[in-house]
């Protein structure tokens, strides 16, 4: 039992790396470390993630950014959680975009996922989405239930009506060609720009991005209401649930 | 197809040299267990028990003897290590071992507090922790706590409060291994015919009372397809 790393099922199986995306200083839930080490369930947010490549064969890497300082204590975590796949750790650049442009040098696979420690209830089928896609680029998406309108710029009026059946919420996980989200990136770094995600860089550089529609229960954990609400959708059917 | 989920599995009972243990060690072989670790102090009941197992063991079955005081952590982290190192998972684990020297707090000793803890809350909580933090995936974990800890009992200090921590663990993990897909059951067996209970009540006549056999029966349904329909975070188990 236990491999020191996981067996990996070569034959027939094709292989990708997974970017793990850790956030910064979790300022907006409260506390005062890192948000991947923010516990749900008493449970560090970003072994949910690490779990889930756990059991998914086709991941034979995981790419976490830590920020600076705190590699030792992920390290650590991981072991304690007895993580199975082989992890590289990356210190995080400044910003998101810059993380994922130093993680990317680190995929040694044709394609490769990105996810974010932040969406803790990815499940394994949420990626089997995305590894069996058929396609180079795909990114999970939910569709936009509320009225959204532009801001006209420079004043307090409204400048335009958007309509939501033509806007996508972009989720995580993603998959991408390596080759192609590193040329993106090196376009981007040519041409001085910065993306908040890589859909929107990979579709900016010209290449095909598509969309699936993702889970509802994905969501992003950015607040502190947000971890009460993660707890209470893992915790499932409470006992008292289960009573007539 | 209902299953026992035991057949062709592997597990770990403590305390495996009499009483429950020594019982379900038996009914696990009926059941075709595939590999068994018991674990217990040496004895001449161990040796015994040990004989009679492997004359009702078939040859695709494998019992592991290890002898080994649980109240001694390192012998438990030897035990973590000899289970992670060899193939396969530890698919159950039943920590069955107890100890008790009932005293009233006059008269009892620390050593005897902290052997008691080290024996019923301590191994379980090393040898869980232990397995977890090497990759093992538990399938059942049942720890067989007492009622003895739903209530605490004049002269029954320490046995009562090791068991009323042993009963909060297994709620504990309950929740936190459920994400892992792993149960975690809880047994409070009430008055049992065992040399513990004989320790407890040594003016007892032990055939009126409750069998080890009767809370295997339990143990085994709890393992069981049907054991998922049963509330098992604290189960009494009483006659």
């Amino acid at each position: 039992m236990l491999p020191k790393e996981k067996i990996l099922a070569t034959k027939g199986c094709i292989l990708l790396s997974l970017i793990l995306l850790n956030g910064g200083i979790g300022s907006r839930v409260g506390a005062d470390k890192p948000k991947q080490l923010i516990r749900i369930n008493g449970i560090p947010i970003f072994i949910y993630a690490l779990r889930v490549a756990d059991q998914i064969e086709e991941i034979s890497q995981v790419i976490l950014n830590f920020p600076p300082g705190w590699e030792n204590e992920m390290r650590d975590l991981t072991q304690k959680y007895a993580i199975k796949t082989p992890l590289t750790f990356v210190e995080a650049g400044t910003t998101r975009h810059e993380s994922v442009a130093l993680m990317v040098q680190h995929v040694e696979t044709e394609h490769m996922l990105i996810h974010e420690a932040a969406r803790p209830l990815a499940t394994v089928q949420d990626f089997k989405l995305l590894i069996e896609h058929p396609q180079d680029n795909v990114s999970l998406t939910r569709p936009i239930p509320f009225t959204v309108l532009k801001k006209e710029a420079g004043t307090d009026k409204i400048g335009g009506v958007l309509d939501r059946d033509l806007l996508l919420n972009i989720q995580l996980p993603q998959k991408f060609s390596t080759a192609t989200l590193k040329s993106a990136h090196a376009a981007a770094a040519a041409n001085g720009e910065v993306f908040t995600e890589d859909a929107a860089l990979v579709f900016s550089s010209g290449a095909t991005v598509h969309y699936l529609d993702g889970s509802e229960k994905n969501f992003k954990v950015t607040t502190l209401q947000d971890v009460y609400m993660a707890e209470y959708v893992m915790g499932g059917i409470k006992e008292h649930m289960k009573d007539e | 197809m209902s299953s026992n989920n035991i057949a062709e599995k592997t597990a770990l009972i403590t305390g495996g040299s009499k009483g429950i243990g020594a019982a379900l060690a038996r009914s696990f072989l009926n059941d075709g267990i595939g590999t068994l670790y018991l674990a217990a102090r040496p004895s001449p009941a161990y040796l015994a028990l040990q004989e009679a197992l492997e004359q009702a063991r078939s040859d695709d079955q494998q019992i592991i003897y290890v002898s080994s005081d649980l109240a001694d952590t390192t012998e438990v982290t030897k035990l973590v290590d000899q289970i992670a190192n060899a193939s396969g998972e530890l698919d159950i684990l039943i920590n069955n071992a107890g100890f008790t020297a009932p005293q009233t707090i006059f008269e009892a000793s620390f050593e005897e507090l902290r052997r008691t803890m080290e024996v019923n809350l301590y191994a379980p909580f090393l040898l869980i922790q232990g397995l977890l933090q090497k990759g093992n995936k538990f399938q059942h974990i049942i720890n067989v706590a007492s009622t003895a800890g739903m209530r605490g009992r004049a002269g029954w200090s320490t046995y009562s409060s090791s068991k009323a921590a042993l009963i909060a663990l297994s709620q504990a993990l309950r929740e936190e291994l459920l994400p892992l897909g792993t149960r975690v059951s809880c047994i409070s067996p009430g008055r049992c015919a065992t040399d513990l209970r004989k320790v407890l009540a040594p003016d007892e006549d032990p055939t009126t009372i409750m069998q080890p056999e009767d809370v295997v029966r339990v143990i085994t349904m709890l393992l069981s397809d049907l054991g998922h329909y049963i509330d098992s975070e604290n189960m009494v188990v009483r006659l």
